[in-house]
C-alpha cells in the first residue's frame, strides 16, 4: 500500500517536472544573459563619466528585476503604473499616454487616461491604449503578475524600483537613454551628484531616531530612503542594531530610547498628518519619559515634509539633503 | 428509464449553462466588444487590439477559471465520497496549508524566485497530503484518522505561516494575495500548468465512478463486494490532491468551490457518482467562470478577487442548506 | 468444508477478543453463531469473511488460505451482509442489487444479459420486483433488509454470511427474512452462516450452531443438542424451560429467571410465591 502511494507520488513529481521544465530552463537562460548584460551596462556606466566624447547607443537595459529589455527606437506610447516613476520619466523627457490612478500625479499626467488603481491595474484598459512600453513597479505582486500577458502581447515592460540615490540615478539614466535624451542625464544628474557630495563632505556625527507614523501605527525605520539620506549626512540610526518598535507590536521600547538618548528625532508621516500626529501623541508622547529625552528638550524633534521624505525624491534628492543639512547646521 | 432520463436532461442543461457562461465571460470585459466581434477576434483576426485582448487576456483567463473550478470541485466531491463526510474539501488533506506555507516561504525568504511560486505551491500541497496520510496510517487509513491528522498538520503549518508574517510584516502582500486567490494576469502559461491534470485526473475519477459509489455503501459492504477499499481510497486521495494542488498553484487558495459546488450538484442529480461527477465538472466550471465575470465587471474597472465573490455567494448558500436539512 | 478457521485468534489493539477457536461451515448447511454480547461472534464472522485480519491462526476458503485469494475472487463465492451499512440517500433498490454483480463484472460495470437476468431473479426471490425503483430510504425495515439480501443474492455466491440480519426488525419482518433465508438454502443450496441474537430463531432455523462465550467456543452441534437448559444457564445466566414447538417441529424455550443478581432473584421468588 505504501509502496503504491510512493510510486504514484514519484510519477506525479515527474509529471510536474515535465510540464514545468520549460519555464525553469527559460529562467536559467535569462539569468545567464542578465549576467552578461550586467557587465555590459557596468562597462557603459563606467565610461559614462567621459560621456562628453562618446555617444553611446544602448539598446539593452536591465531593470530592477534584473530583466533584460531591448528597445531599439524611442517608445511612442508609454503607460506608467506608479506616480513617482511617472515623475522621473517626465524629468527624463519622456511622454505618457496612460497613467495609474493616484493622488500624487505629476502635472502633465493629471489629464491622461487612467488604467485602474495601483493595486488593481486594469489589463484591458492598458492594452486598449496599445502601448509599446509599460513601466510597472517591481516587487509589487499585483503588477508583476501582468508580466506574462505583456510578454504574450509583445509589449515591453520596464519593472522599476529604487531605494537610494544611486539606484534612482541608474533608473533615471535608463529612462533618459530610452528616450534618446542621453545628454539630459548628464545635465540633470551632475548637479545633484556634486551638490550632494558637497553636503555630505561636511563632518557631522550624531545619533538619531527615525519614526514612521501613520494613523494606525508608529514604527522605527532604519533602512528606507530617508534613513539612507540621514546616514550619509553622518547620522547613526539607533534602531540599526536594536529593535525599538515595529508595526506589529504595540510595545514601544522606551528603555532603549532613553538609554541611547538620540541627538535627533525625525518623524516621517504617511496619510493625514493630523491623524499621524494624533497617533504619535497617543502611543509615544503620552509617556512621561518622553519629555526627558534630550532631543525633545532641546527642540530637535522634527517632522519631515512629505514631498521630500515620503514619496521618492527623484530629482529633489539634493533638496532633501539640503533640508537635512539645514537642520543640522541650524542646530550647531 | 424515467429517473435516468431526468438526470441526463439535467446534465445537458448544466453543460449548456457552462457553455453560455464561458461565452459571456469571453465577451464581457473592461473593453466593450460585441459578440460578433468577439468571434471575429478569435477566429479571423490575428493582429488587432480585439484579438490581443480576447486571445491573450479573456480566453485564457476564462479557460483557466473553468479548469480551476472543475479541478477544485472534482477534488471536493471525490473527498466527500471517500471520507464519507459532506464537509470535506481539499483543505482537509492539507492542500491549503501546504501550498500557502510554500508560497509564503518563497515570497518572503526568496522573493527573487517569485516565479517559482506555482511549482512550490504544488509541491507543498502534495508533500502535505503525503505527510497527513502517512501520519494517519495505522493498518490502513480510516476517514476519521485522516481528518484528525489533517487538522493537526494544517494547524501546524498555519502557525508556520503566522510566524513568517510576524517576522516579515512588510513582505507579506504577495503571500496574502496568494491566500485570497485570484485570476488576474493569468494567461496561457498558467493554462498549460493545469490542463493536463484536469484531463488525466478528471478522466480517471470518472472511470472510477462505480468504485466510489461502492464506497458509499460502507467499507465492509464494499470489501464484501470485492473492492480493495484501502487501495481505492488511496488512489482517490492522490487524484484529489493532484487536482486541488494544480488548481491552487495556478489560482491561489480559492475556498468554497470544493465545498459548495458538490452540494449543488448533489441537489440536482443525486449522489450516484456516474452522474454526480459530470454534473460537478459542468457546475464547477460554470460557477467559477460566472464568479470571475462578476469579480471583473461588478465594479469595472476595479477588479475584485474572485474569492470574495465566492465567499459572499457561498455563505448564504450554506445557510440555505442548513434550513433545508431536517 | 466450505469455509474453515483453525486456531483463529483476533485482537483489537493488543486485546485478544477471540481465543484460538476452530470453526467450519459445510456446504449446504445453515450455520449460526450465538452467544451473549461481547462474546466475539461478530468478530469471528469478520475474520472469516476477510473483513478483519486475524492475529493468529488461519482462515481457509475451499481449502485455500483466504489471504492468498484476491478480494474480488472471494466476493464471487462469498457474500457478506455486515451489521453496519450505509445507505446513500438516493440509491434505489435496483441500483443496490446491481452492485451485487460487481465482483463478476468488468471494470466499467456494464451489465450483460446474464447480469440482467440475475438481477431480475434476485428481485423475484426477495419479492422486491415491484419496489425496484423505490429509493432505499423509502422502504420499510423489512423491505430494506430484503433489498440487501437481494444484492447478496445477485452476487450468486456459494455462501452468504449475515451478521444479525434480524436484530433491528420487528417481528413480522424478522420472520420474513428468516423464511427467505431458509427457502434460499433449500431451493438454491446456498450455504448460510449467520450470527443471531434470538436463540429461538437460531434453534428453529439452523442445521448447526456454535455457542460462544468470552471469545471461546463453548459448544457446537445440532441446536437441540447444544442449546439446553444447562447450557443457557451457563452461558446466558438464565433459567429456562423448554417446550416443543409442534408447528415447526423444533424446541422452543422460555426464560423465566435471571441468575445473575441476588436481589433480582428475590423479586422473582416473591412473585412465584404469589403465583403459587
Amino acid at each position: 500500500m505504501k509502496k503504491l502511494l510512493i510510486i504514484i507520488m514519484v510519477v506525479a513529481m515527474l509529471a510536474v517536472g515535465c510540464t514545468t521544465n520549460n519555464e525553469v530552463t527559460n529562467e536559467a537562460i535569462t539569468e545567464v544573459a542578465t549576467d552578461v548584460v550586467q557587465n555590459e551596462s557596468n562597462v557603459s556606466e563606467g565610461s559614462g563619466d567621459s560621456a562628453e566624447e562618446t555617444v553611446e547607443v544602448m539598446t539593452t537595459y536591465v531593470d530592477a528585476l534584473n530583466r533584460e529589455i531591448t528597445i531599439e527606437t524611442k517608445p511612442e506610447k508609454v503607460i506608467c503604473l506608479y506616480g513617482s516613476f511617472a515623475d522621473l520619466w517626465y524629468e527624463a523627457g519622456g511622454e505618457l499616454v496612460g497613467i495609474i490612478e493616484s493622488s500624487t500625479l505629476p502635472e502633465p499626467a493629471v489629464d491622461l487616461p487612467k488604467v485602474g488603481k495601483m493595486s488593481t491595474p486594469n489589463i484591458e484598459a492598458i492594452l486598449a491604449l496599445e502601448p509599446d512600453l509599460v513601466i510597472i513597479r517591481a516587487g509589487y505582486a499585483k503588477q508583476e503578475e501582468l508580466l506574462n500577458i505583456f510578454e504574450t502581447s509583445h509589449i515591453n515592460v520596464y519593472a522599476a524600483d529604487y531605494n537610494s540615490f544611486d539606484e534612482t540615478m541608474t533608473t533615471f539614466k535608463n529612462f533618459c537613454y530610452i528616450n534618446g535624451n542621453d545628454a539630459v542625464y548628464e545635465e540633470k544628474s551632475q548637479p545633484l551628484v556634486d551638490g550632494i557630495k558637497t553636503l555630505t563632505d561636511v563632518d557631522h556625527d550624531f545619533s538619531y531616531l527615525l519614526l514612521f507614523a501613520s494613523s494606525k501605527s508608529i514604527s522605527a525605520k532604519d533602512d528606507n530612503i530617508t534613513a539612507g539620506i540621514i546616514d550619509n549626512m553622518g547620522g547613526k540610526n539607533i534602531a540599526a542594531n536594536y529593535s525599538i518598535a515595529d508595526e506589529e507590536s504595540k510595545q514601544f521600547s522606551f528603555e532603549k530610547i532613553l538609554e541611547l538618548d538620540p541627538t535627533y528625532i525625525f518623524v516621517q508621516t504617511m496619510g493625514s498628518v493630523e491623524d499621524a500626529k494624533a497617533r504619535l501623541e497617543e502611543d509615544v508622547m503620552s509617556n512621561p519619559a518622553w519629555a526627558s529625552l534630550t532631543a525633545v528638550q532641546e527642540g530637535r524633534f522634527i517632522y519631515l515634509p512629505k514631498e521630500l521624505f515620503l514619496y521618492k525624491p527623484n530629482m529633489k534628492y539634493l533638496d532633501a539633503y539640503q533640508y537635512i543639512s539645514d537642520i543640522l547646521e541650524g542646530n550647531n | 428509464m424515467d429517473i435516468k432520463d431526468h438526470r441526463i436532461i439535467k446534465l445537458i442543461i448544466i453543460y449548456a449553462l457552462f457553455a453560455v457562461t464561458l461565452l459571456v465571460g469571453i465577451s464581457l470585459g473592461s473593453l466593450k466588444i460585441g459578440i460578433i466581434d468577439v468571434f471575429k477576434a478569435i477566429f479571423l483576426e490575428t493582429d488587432t487590439l480585439n484579438h490581443s485582448i480576447i486571445f491573450n487576456v479573456r480566453l485564457p483567463r476564462n479557460l483557466i477559471a473553468a479548469f480551476v473550478g472543475i479541478n477544485l470541485a472534482l477534488s471536493g466531491v471525490t473527498l466527500q465520497g471517500v471520507m464519507n463526510n459532506p464537509l470535506a474539501d481539499p483543505g482537509i488533506i492539507g492542500i491549503s496549508s501546504g501550498a500557502g506555507l510554500m508560497a509564503f516561504i518563497i515570497m518572503i525568504l526568496f522573493p527573487s524566485y517569485a516565479y517559482l511560486v506555482p511549482i512550490g505551491a504544488f509541491i507543498g500541497a502534495l508533500l502535505t497530503t503525503f505527510l497527513i496520510y502517512t501520519l494517519a496510517w495505522k493498518n490502513g487509513v480510516s476517514p476519521i484518522r485522516l481528518i484528525l491528522s489533517g487538522v493537526a498538520v494544517s494547524a501546524f503549518l498555519g502557525a508556520g505561516i503566522n510566524v513568517l508574517m510576524t517576522f516579515y510584516p512588510e513582505r507579506i502582500s504577495g503571500g496574502i494575495s496568494f491566500m485570497i486567490g485570484g485570476l488576474s494576469g493569468k494567461t496561457w502559461p498558467d493554462f498549460y500548468l493545469i490542463w493536463p491534470y484536469t484531463l488525466i485526473a478528471g478522466a480517471l475519477c470518472m472511470m472510477l465512478s462505480n468504485q466510489i459509489n461502492l464506497l458509499q455503501l460502507g467499507d465492509e459492504v464494499a470489501t464484501g463486494l470485492g473492492l480493495s477499499v484501502e487501495k481505492i481510497r488511496t488512489i482517490f486521495i492522490v487524484l484529489s490532491a493532484l487536482l486541488a494542488a494544480s488548481a491552487v498553484s495556478v489560482a491561489g487558495l480559492l475556498g468554497f468551490v470544493g465545498l459548495v459546488v458538490p452540494h449543488i450538484a448533489r441537489l440536482i442529480v443525486g449522489s450516484d457518482y456516474r452522474y454526480l461527477y459530470p454534473a460537478t465538472i459542468g457546475l464547477g466550471g460554470a460557477i467559477l467562470v460566472g464568479c470571475d465575470v462578476m469579480a471583473r465587471m461588478l465594479f469595472d474597472p476595479i477588479e475584485l478577487p474572485v474569492g470574495i465573490i465566492m465567499a459572499v455567494l457561498g455563505a448564504p448558500f450554506f445557510l440555505f442548506l442548513l434550513r433545508e436539512k431536517k | 468444508m466450505l469455509i474453515e478457521a483453525k486456531n483463529l485468534s483476533v485482537s483489537y489493539d493488543k486485546k485478544v477478543v477471540v481465543h484460538n477457536i476452530d470453526i467450519h461451515a459445510n456446504k449446504g448447511e445453515i450455520l449460526s453463531i450465538v452467544g451473549p454480547n461481547g462474546c466475539g461472534k461478530s468478530t469471528v464472522l469478520k475474520a472469516l469473511t476477510r473483513l478483519l485480519k486475524p492475529s493468529g491462526g488461519d482462515v481457509l476458503f475451499e481449502g485455500k488460505p483466504i489471504k492468498k485469494i484476491s478480494t474480488k475472487d472471494i466476493a464471487k463465492k462469498l457474500a457478506v451482509l455486515p451489521q453496519i451499512r450505509q445507505t446513500p440517500e438516493d440509491f434505489d433498490v435496483e441500483m443496490l442489487i446491481r452492485y451485487g454483480r460487481y465482483p463478476h463484472g468488468n471494470f466499467s460495470g456494464k451489465l450483460n444479459d446474464e447480469d440482467r437476468q440475475i438481477i431480475k431473479w434476485a428481485l423475484k426471490q426477495t419479492g422486491m420486483t415491484h419496489h425496484k425503483n423505490k429509493k432505499l430510504t423509502q422502504l420499510s425495515g423489512g423491505e430494506r433488509q430484503r433489498a440487501w439480501i437481494a444484492m447478496a443474492l445477485a452476487q450468486k455466491t456459494d455462501i452468504i454470511v449475515l451478521d444479525e440480519p434480524t436484530t433491528f426488525l420487528d417481528l413480522s419482518h424478522q420472520l420474513e427474512v428468516l423464511e427467505l433465508i431458509k427457502s434460499l438454502n433449500e431451493t438454491e443450496n446456498v450455504t448460510i452462516l449467520m450470527v443471531l441474537h434470538d436463540l429461538n430463531q437460531a434453534i428453529r432455523y439452523s442445521d448447526r450452531v456454535y455457542v460462544m462465550k468470552q471469545g471461546n467456543i463453548i459448544a457446537e452441534g445440532k441446536p437441540e443438542d447444544v442449546l439446553t437448559s444447562d447450557r443457557l444457564r451457563e452461558v446466558f445466566h438464565i433459567d429456562s424451560d423448554f417446550y416443543t414447538d409442534f408447528r415447526n417441529d423444533s424446541p422452543h424455550f422460555i426464560p423465566h429467571r435471571m441468575k445473575v443478581e441476588d436481589h433480582a432473584s428475590k423479586c422473582f421468588a416473591k412473585r412465584e410465591k404469589a403465583i403459587q
